[in-house]
């Protein structure tokens, strides 16, 4: 399993090259500079800023170059943000966004699974419909509705949690934890979505499996009614949740554009959007790469723990 | 005086005058630095919580274009000039206000000479000399620095010959060091003694002394900026001359200032600016709702609650007129609108009431002008003929040749996509549709795409705002609509008007000067080279807790930038 894992991650060289090929042409390919602003500066000024940041070079100059630093993890500099490296932004921002996203992935888990077990168990019951009315709600809301929500009961009428932060230098772990009353919301809006989704998936796939025969058999010889759903059903349950838990976990960490807006959390879910319509080309290509080695490593993550819970499959 | 008396959606109507002569409100209270009130709050709650919308590209005062960074600099530093309340350029570093009668301006008004102020000091005690400014203004027109905003100094000899030293992509040019070097000791600033610095310019220029009061004009410390480069502006490098200093920055989070120690005027109350970088306008407002925050934009949704008297809110809201202008830019040069009676009919097809009231909920004021109100030379009646007025509009368009819009072009505005500009849009299409009886249409594109298109004259019609630089109509006019100028984007050509603003920067008398830019102005709107729609205004919310927060109506992103060192807190 190491060296079908190894070969995986060695997989990644060549997509990453693909990726970072398409997007350095995308985005020099698309209208508008870093220096198209509606006020003009006289062209030797512009000049200028594109000598300054190697623009003044042909795109496939400039390609070579970004490949060569990158390789020894150079991602150049942001036109945006103090010329800082790309690398420092990238990762400062991560550790903000994966520990909020961890958070949330925890929370939508326990909350999801539950009330999907919690359905199915009692199917067509009202704990059920309560279920089913909290993952449609769950889905439907956006997170911008359900975050100016919570921020206005919770910081405007009740004046409980704070509207907006994500300070790690006062938190709970100093640099990796804030304050748990910053966390609150955020983490509650970001998890919504993913909860409802679980919870519906849980649902069905517990459902499926309940009918199966073998759990007939189970209970037929006599295992006891926790001991069904915890070795049997759910276990085989689990699956296409974890199938999903994937992607879920791979949005989750990369950060998302509107939870971070709107609760001013520092993290690197905005930087893509931000980046892209900067042409902040630097943050572009870091934001692009560091994004597909994320979510491949996500998605290997997942087959590799199917192994753990179905003895049936089996990498080689 | 407040501004409580004037707060109703149309207070413009009556208060513009007014508004143009003071221009600037203490909320709250009285105005002036001696007046702090007895029931001031102790140091430890001397606190000001304010927004910016998020972290700025830089705080180096010579890198610095947008609002949302050069609102930072003002407080951490102080050039040789700065405004006072009413935008009236007063010395900062200098010792006092050079003219010809006490020699500091030459009679051919070629050379400035400037005394500093004898004790001011940075932020870590030297004291500040000339040869800070000479290295300053070298640095600002380095070409490889790479300042977006100094172009206002090529009219200092030498000025531009360095900054554009390594030429353009089409034309390069390829100076060894010591050519660059030449260059750069060629450029017309020096240090007559430590205290005395002297600026020699190529053509008289009424506004350089404004344009001294520039943030691109702001002194940097040459040591500093060796010592740690590209990091100068972290904390705990950061050395400069304001009333502020950079105590804190967290990236991405916020950045705090406390009071310079060494700084020259007088004592600031305030013991912390906090300014929050919070992204979204709804979350800065309930964070205002919260307590959070002292001050916030009002977002236009939130408008109406806001101006509805007698509610809580609105006794805290503050109106103040922005030196700013919204017009419909034409494309001049190309079918239809290199029609002039297009244009016009345009113009005067658009309910500009209706579209303060519906766009922008209340928050500005109505014009067919184009230099708004607050700026000296500024006149209600240039355009006054294009009002509103549905009939007109029509006739002008049928006297065009397409009478009922029948034969005219398809119209496309670009315009970059947002909330608030697809109801511009919105609005702008039906107006259009109702009395011109024509579909125009938008196109929404991202905000660099509508820079490039704008600027390269590929497109027919779009929205854009120009804000002061500083209060003087050669902001306003040669730069945008002379033949071939830098932002003349319209592609109108006129030779008279390219020969009123030749004369008016020559003219010495600022009331001949001023008349001389009227006419250019009232030229420009004749021939409707563009719609003028509204002028802008801060519409913002202060805690009732901040006294004096000093706004003006040149202020960045953040209100009171100019003036935090008078601001105090009361007891609450």
């Amino acid at each position: 399993m190491a060296i079908y894992a190894l070969k995986r991650l060695l997989w990644l060289i060549p997509v990453l090259l693909f990726i970072s090929i398409v997007t350095f042409g995308l985005m020099h390919a698309v209208e508008g500079g870093p220096w198209d602003e509606d006020r003009s500066v006289p062209a030797a000024v512009t000049e200028n800023l594109n000598r300054k940041y190697g623009l003044d070079k042909p795109v496939w100059r400039q390609y070579i170059n970004f490949v060569t630093n990158a390789v020894q993890g150079d991602l150049g500099v942001s036109y945006q943000r103090q010329d800082k490296p790309v690398t420092d932004i990238i990762l400062s921002g991560f550790r903000v966004t994966a520990v909020l996203g961890l958070m949330a992935l925890l929370l939508a888990t326990a909350a999801g699974v539950s009330l999907g077990v919690m359905s199915a168990l009692n199917r067509n019951r009202l704990p059920d419909y309560a279920g089913v009315l909290f993952a449609s709600l769950g889905s439907a809301l956006p997170a911008f509705v359900l975050g100016i929500f919570l921020i206005y009961l919770f910081g405007v009428k009740l004046q409980l949690l704070p509207t907006f932060g994500w300070d790690v230098r006062r938190g709970l772990i100093p640099g990796w934890l804030p304050p748990i009353e910053q966390m609150v919301l955020p983490v509650i809006t970001l998890a919504a979505l993913p909860a409802a989704y679980l919870a519906r998936v849980t649902r069905a796939s517990l459902l499926d499996v309940l009918r199966q025969d073998y759990i007939r058999t189970a209970h037929a010889k006599g295992l006891s009614r926790t001991a069904v759903l915890t070795r049997h059903s759910l276990r085989n349950a689990a699956i296409p949740v974890l199938t999903v838990i994937g992607p879920i976990t791979a949005g989750l960490v990369t950060g998302s554009f509107i939870i971070e807006q709107l609760f001013s959390v520092p993290g690197t879910g905005r930087l893509f959007v931000q980046s892209v319509t900067a042409r902040d080309y630097g943050l572009i290509m870091g934001t692009t790469l560091f994004y597909a080695t994320v979510i491949v490593v996500a998605n290997l993550a997942v087959d590799l723990a199917y192994a753990f819970i179905d003895p049936r499959i089996r990498y080689r | 005086m407040t501004n409580r008396g004037l707060a109703r959606p149309r207070w413009f109507a009556l208060g513009v005058g007014l508004a143009a002569m003071l221009m600037v409100f203490a909320c709250g209270g009285d105005q002036g630095a001696s007046t702090r009130s007895e029931d001031m709050a102790p140091p430890e709650q001397q606190v000001l919580r304010l927004r910016l919308v998020g972290e700025p590209k830089t705080i180096d005062p010579h890198l610095s274009n947008f609002a949302s960074e050069t609102t930072l600099t003002k407080p951490l530093f102080t050039g040789l000039f700065t405004y006072d309340e009413n935008l009236k350029v007063v010395p900062g570093i200098a010792s006092q206000m050079p003219t010809e009668e006490n020699g500091g301006i030459s009679r051919d008004g070629l050379t400035y000479t400037i005394k500093l102020e004898k004790d001011a000091k940075w932020s870590d005690g030297k004291a500040i000399t000339a040869n800070d400014f000479v290295y300053s203004l070298k640095r600002a027109l380095d070409p490889k620095l790479a300042g977006p905003y100094v172009s206002f100094f090529y009219g200092i000899s030498g000025a531009q010959d360095y900054n554009t030293a390594l030429g353009t992509a089409t034309a390069p040019k390829d100076p060894s060091e010591a050519e660059l070097t030449a260059l750069r000791d060629k450029v017309g600033v020096s240090a007559k003694d430590g205290n005395t610095v002297v600026y020699q310019l190529t053509t008289p220029n009424p506004s350089f002394l404004n344009q001294l009061a520039l943030w691109t004009a702001f002194p940097v410390r040459e040591d500093v900026v060796t010592t740690h480069g590209a990091n100068w502006t972290e904390a705990e490098n950061h050395v400069g001359n304001g009333a502020f200093v950079l105590r804190e920055w967290a990236h991405d989070e916020r950045i705090v200032f406390e009071p310079n120690p060494y700084w020259h005027g007088e004592k600031p109350a305030l013991t912390r600016i906090v300014i929050n970088f919070i992204a979204d306008d709804a979350a800065a407002y309930a964070a205002y709702l919260a307590g959070d925050l002292d001050q916030v934009i009002v977002p236009p949704a939130n408008r109406r609650d806001v101006l509805s008297p007698g509610s809580a809110l609105n006794e805290q809201l503050v109106r103040i007129p922005d030196l700013n202008t919204f017009a419909v830019f034409m494309n001049n040069s190309a079918a239809p609108f290199d029609n002039q009676k297009v244009r016009q009919a345009l113009g005067i097809a658009i309910d500009r009431e209706a579209y303060v009231e519906g766009v922008l909920q209340g928050g500005g004021r109505p014009t067919t002008s184009w230099v708004p109100p607050g700026m000296p030379g500024f006149d209600a009646s240039i355009g006054s003929e294009n009002a509103y007025n549905p009939a007109k509009a029509k006739q002008l368009l049928s006297d065009a040749g397409f009478p009922e819009g029948r034969g005219l072009p398809k119209i496309t505005f670009v315009a970059v996509a947002n909330d608030s500009n697809r109801i511009a849009g919105q609005f702008i299409e039906d107006q259009l549709r109702l009395n011109l009886g024509i579909e125009v249409e938008h196109e929404y594109v991202d905000s660099r795409t509508r820079g490039a298109r704008y600027t390269a004259n590929d497109y027919q019609a779009t929205i854009i705002s120009w804000n002061a630089d500083w209060p003087y109509p050669d902001n306003w006019l040669p730069d945008l609509f002379g033949s071939g100028a830098l932002n003349n984007h319209t592609a109108w050509k006129s030779m008279k008007f390219d020969d009123l603003v030749r004369r008016a920067a020559a003219e010495t008398d600022d009331e001949d000067r001023l008349a001389l830019y009227g006419e250019a102005h009232k030229l420009v709107i004749d021939e409707a080279v563009i719609a003028p729609l509204y002028n802008r205004e801060s519409f913002v919310l202060v805690k009732p807790h901040v006294k004096d927060l000093v706004i003006t109506s040149l202020d960045g992103s953040i209100k009171g930038d100019y003036n935090f060192h008078k601001t105090y807190i009361v007891s609450h």
